[in-house]
């Protein structure tokens, strides 16, 4: 859960490449390249630095051409998940 | 078919390119999908389809993207390769460079999906050809051929290619190229004013950009008698502006190169139609000397072979000890060298060398 107050950053040795809309994630820790949809993959691109997961909210809503609201709920659901995967973290 | 092939490869670089106005049918594209592999040009086709420029089929471009999708996979293990080998050979203390693929991705292209790459190129110091070696095989790297005698790659060679445990290739470099244009090259320039660009949260560092973009020509010119496509493109993107190419130029000339970048600068004009601004154009209409023909024949004819690049080789050394070292290496390798090559007995290799000099077979 995001306290609001964490920085998310990427983590050291995870490589990307954007693929259309989508976007290609390897982790350090995982012998294959996983699928990132649109989505996701935007979230992705918006923690390019030490970020809180309220600029990220700001930052996809803007690509999407979306309210913070609308897309709030699924980017915390993706940072979650990118987490998971071992491509970010928090601080 | 290859004005279009010619269209997506410039992409991005020349504004107005014809189109089809309507998608190819099947056989044309499934010819139209087999040229961008084989110029490994499929990110950009597959962008070409994004922007809206190249129309398709839903099952054409489900076709291209999956395509796009498995090189750009490719390429993250690659990276990923580069930057294993970078932390291996740092915790021996060698330093290398990023060459071709990986460094032209990231420094030259806004995207790095848009350029392809099936291998990892490194340049490392003569000094450290050995050690790094060493190194690489007690980590798993098998050396595809033997060196033809002791030190032959630290002092002649261009490098030599090891594959890795997980398969992938990676081509250690010693210099650009080899043969006669190669001996021109100061190896210690190249290792002047390098570039850094960032790989996964780490740094890893290329050629400077004049030295990026002549290895982009000595590979056009060079390396496959016709060049890919997308070894053009890297031409085009890594060229200096013209206010910058007096320092390009000063190199061609240091390293005996107009040859070599004339030939690359009149392939870039005959395949992608495009001339390269500022002073290095004039470069396209440089009459080689014979010596300089001769060598690029030796290099990219159809009779080309190790051996008519030995001896076209031998007035572009300095020195007769290096060129009695070099034809001792050609004429004697090692015979595990020779057995690797696939003729194990001294007879039978002199035969084949002599043989390809005179132009009845290829010795590779």
């Amino acid at each position: 859960m995001d306290d609001g107050d964490s920085r998310w950053r990427p983590r050291a040795g995870v490589l990307s490449r954007r693929v259309g809309a989508r976007v290609l994630l390897l982790v350090e820790q995982a012998d294959e390249p996983v699928l990132l949809s649109a989505s996701a993959g935007a979230v992705w691109a918006a923690v390019d630095e030490p970020v809180t997961a309220a600029t990220v909210i700001d930052r996809v809503a803007t690509v999407f051409g979306a309210t913070s609201d609308e897309v709030a709920a699924d980017v915390a659901t993706f940072l979650d998940e990118l987490e998971r995967l071992g491509a970010v973290t928090r601080a | 078919m290859s004005d279009l092939v010619r269209a997506i490869t410039r992409l991005g670089l020349v504004e107005d390119d014809h189109w089809p106005a309507k998608p190819l049918d099947d056989t044309a594209f499934r010819r139209l999908a087999r040229a961008v592999a084989r110029e490994r040009i499929d990110g950009l086709a597959h962008e070409a389809v994004l922007a809206g420029l190249l129309p398709v089929t839903d099952g054409q471009a489900a076709r291209l993207r999956a395509a796009h999708e498995e090189v750009a996979a490719v390429a993250l293990q690659l990276d990923r390769q580069l930057l294993d080998v970078q932390a291996l050979l740092a915790s021996h203390g060698i330093g290398l460079l990023a060459l071709k693929g990986p460094a032209v991705a990231h420094l030259d292209h806004d995207d790095p999906a848009l350029r392809r790459y099936n291998d990892i190129d490194v340049l490392l110091r003569a000094q450290d050809m050995a050690a790094a070696e060493v190194v690489l095989v007690d980590h798993g790297y098998q050396r595809v051929f033997e060196q033809l005698r002791p030190g032959f790659d630290a002092r002649f060679g261009k490098g030599t290619t090891l594959t890795s445990p997980r398969g992938y290739e990676l081509d250690i470099h010693r210099t650009l190229a080899f043969g006669a244009f190669a001996f021109g090259i100061d190896v210690t320039d190249l290792w002047d004013g390098t570039r850094p660009f960032a790989l996964g949260g780490r740094t890893v560092h290329a050629l400077g950009d004049p030295q990026r973009f002549l290895h982009a020509c000595y590979h056009a010119a060079l390396g496959d008698p016709m060049p890919r496509m997308t070894t053009m493109r890297d031409m085009v993107l890594s060229a200096p502006p013209s206010e910058q190419q007096g320092e390009v130029l000063a190199l061609i000339d240091a390293w005996r190169g107009r040859a070599v970048v004339g030939r690359a600068l009149q392939l870039l004009h005959a395949r992608l139609d495009i001339e390269l601004a500022g002073p290095l154009a004039a470069l396209r209409h440089h009459e080689p000397t014979w010596l300089e023909r001769f060598a690029l024949w030796a290099q990219v004819s159809d009779h080309r072979s190790f051996a008519t690049q030995v001896v076209a080789a031998m007035p572009f050394l300095r020195g007769w000890r290096d060129r009695i070292d070099l034809v001792r290496a050609a004429l004697l390798p090692d015979a595990t060298t020779r057995r690797s090559l696939g003729t194990a007995g001294r007879l039978a290799w002199l035969r084949r060398g002599v043989l390809s000099l005179l132009g009845g077979r290829r010795d590779g």
